[in-house]
């Protein structure tokens, strides 16, 4: 009797369709564990982020009808790494707000923007910060009138900091 | 049919299986950074405001020479109570804490505050009082061997006979005064081995070679203030003691001053003082405000326009850095917002 049993069962597990059944579940099953792998950051294009960045709109319209996108709107007109008077790091950054310059980019008005950035001692490779930041600013508020230079400044209280990341985002919300 | 004994246990499975998106909003609660905006509208200064102006200010405080290259470091810094000159009410010492807290953070140990909580000041207060109060015995211990090993107790050929005098308490608060001589003249009877004698009060005044005494007194304590009122006064309240009447004192409060004692071996004949320890039995506590350089304090300004459902704020916050010695503002910085709402907002 025990032997008819286990013979019914390889003789189901034997059939294909019953075999692609039972390794799809242990499959979806086994993804179903409490820990499981993070992903890690792409190194290639981690390598890639720029030293002062703008972080990509929450949402984009369709592109012509304008885009959200803050490069779009304002540029860069000086960066820089200084020490101040004391002897801290001090980031200067112009920002622009260009304006509207295309036909569909009429509305332009000023931007609001917030705006961080974090010091490193240790230095930025082609593998991104190899370490964590002596010092953060907040995300700094900051507007940009419509065709004006705002002339933005970050000192790191933290002496040796020689390296940094910029990000510029829209207004947190 | 050749597929659908695989395809309706799959779909189980894909249905019961752990896709599910994850829940950005688990609860009725959205939690924010510090910086980003809640939505909620107002034109006052918000938490990123708050935040940015104490980073750059507790950097520019840093970047002075005064506390960079100090003459004498630890520079300490007492903060003077933030006024709030706006239309709105809120906790403005919220502002001065901001910028403590990154200067304590990133100061690496050149500055230092004086604790001005008044929670821990009391905490402080008690501490202190219950640590002189321990010490107590070891002073009227140490105080009796010094009387018993002097000179005229050594070189007596005969045992003093030594009689109890009140002391004199000029402290009208929470001491008692002929405890502590009581205590004192138990322990000099401990280590006295017999070179001192003790005689009650017989109202002889031959009786006794030396009349042992002391003084109590308060630094601080206006006592021939507190003696008028005592007059004149059926019902007063002052700072440090309630009367109800003429011979009823009720203690409201332990006075902060420095409480000493002074032990008095006096000669019976001649009224001479022939032995005097002064120990001090209860310090002041003081706030430490007077060890402080410089000294931090703020101002909240603002300019308020309002017309239909909007409102328009411009905030001025400035700080300054103020050498109270010469009143000189070392340093001064300042932070400005202005924002126009048309949802007004209750900030508290």
């Amino acid at each position: 009797m025990k032997q008819k049993k286990l013979l019914n069962v390889r003789q189901y597990i034997n059939k294909p369709s019953q075999k692609f059944f039972i390794l799809t579940s242990l499959v979806l099953l086994s993804g179903c564990s409490t820990i499981y792998e993070a992903d890690r950051v792409d190194e290639a294009e981690f390598s890639n982020e720029p030293r002062v960045g703008f972080v990509r709109p929450d949402k984009y319209s369709f592109a012509i009808f304008g885009s959200r996108s803050i490069g779009e709107h304002v540029e860069i007109t000086y960066e820089r790494l200084t020490e101040n008077e004391a002897g801290f790091p001090q980031v200067e950054l112009g920002l622009r707000n260009k304006g509207g310059q295309n036909f569909w980019d009429r509305k332009a008005q000023g931007i609001n923007l917030s705006i961080k950035t974090d010091f490193y001692s240790s230095p930025i490779n082609s593998k991104g910060p190899t370490g964590s930041p002596v010092y953060q600013t907040n995300w700094r508020p900051l507007r940009t009138v419509r065709g004006g230079t705002e002339h933005y400044q970050a000192i790191c209280p933290v002496k040796g900091a020689r390296y940094y990341q910029i990000r510029i985002s829209e207004h947190l919300k | 049919m050749k597929y659908r004994n695989i395809l309706l246990p799959l779909a189980v499975i894909f249905i019961a299986s752990c896709a599910k998106p994850i829940n950005t909003h688990p609860t009725y609660t959205k939690i924010l950074t510090p910086d980003e905006s809640d939505n909620i509208g107002g034109s006052f200064l918000e938490s990123e405001d708050i935040r940015s102006m104490s980073s750059i200010m507790a950097v520019e405080l840093l970047s002075l020479p005064e506390i960079n290259f100090p003459e004498k470091s630890p520079v300490r810094i007492a903060i003077a109570p933030v006024q709030n000159s706006t239309a709105y009410i809120f906790d403005k010492d919220i502002l001065s804490r901001k910028i403590r807290l990154e200067l304590s953070k990133y100061a690496k140990g050149k500055v230092r505050f004086i604790s001005q909580n008044k929670a821990s000041q009391r905490m402080r207060y008690k501490i202190i009082h219950e640590q002189d109060e321990a010490n107590w015995q070891p002073l009227l211990e140490q105080s009796a061997k010094t009387l018993i090993n002097s000179n005229f107790v050594q070189s007596a050929k005969n045992p003093l006979r030594v009689g109890l005098l009140a002391p004199k308490n000029i402290n009208l608060t929470d001491m008692n005064a002929d405890s502590f001589m009581i205590m004192f003249r138990s322990e000099l009877l401990k280590q006295g081995g017999g070179n001192l004698q003790f005689i009650r009060d017989t109202g002889k005044e031959s009786a006794v070679d030396y009349w042992l005494t002391g003084e109590f007194f308060a630094e601080g304590i206006k006592n021939y203030e507190l003696k008028q009122r005592l007059s004149s006064a059926s019902v007063l309240i002052n700072p440090y003691v309630a009367i109800a009447s003429q011979s009823e004192i009720t203690i409201e409060k332990r006075p902060n001053v420095a409480k000493s004692l002074a032990i008095l071996l006096v000669d019976s004949k001649g009224e001479q003082i022939v032995f005097s320890d002064l120990h001090n039995l209860e310090r002041k506590v003081n706030t430490g405000l007077g060890r402080a350089n410089f000294m931090l304090t703020g101002e909240v300004k603002g300019l308020h326009k309002a017309a239909g459902g909007n409102r328009s704020d411009y905030i001025l916050v400035t700080f300054q850095l103020v050498d109270f010695l010469n009143n000189e503002i070392i340093w001064e910085g300042s932070y400005e917002t202005k924002k126009v709402t048309q949802r007004s907002a209750v900030y508290k």
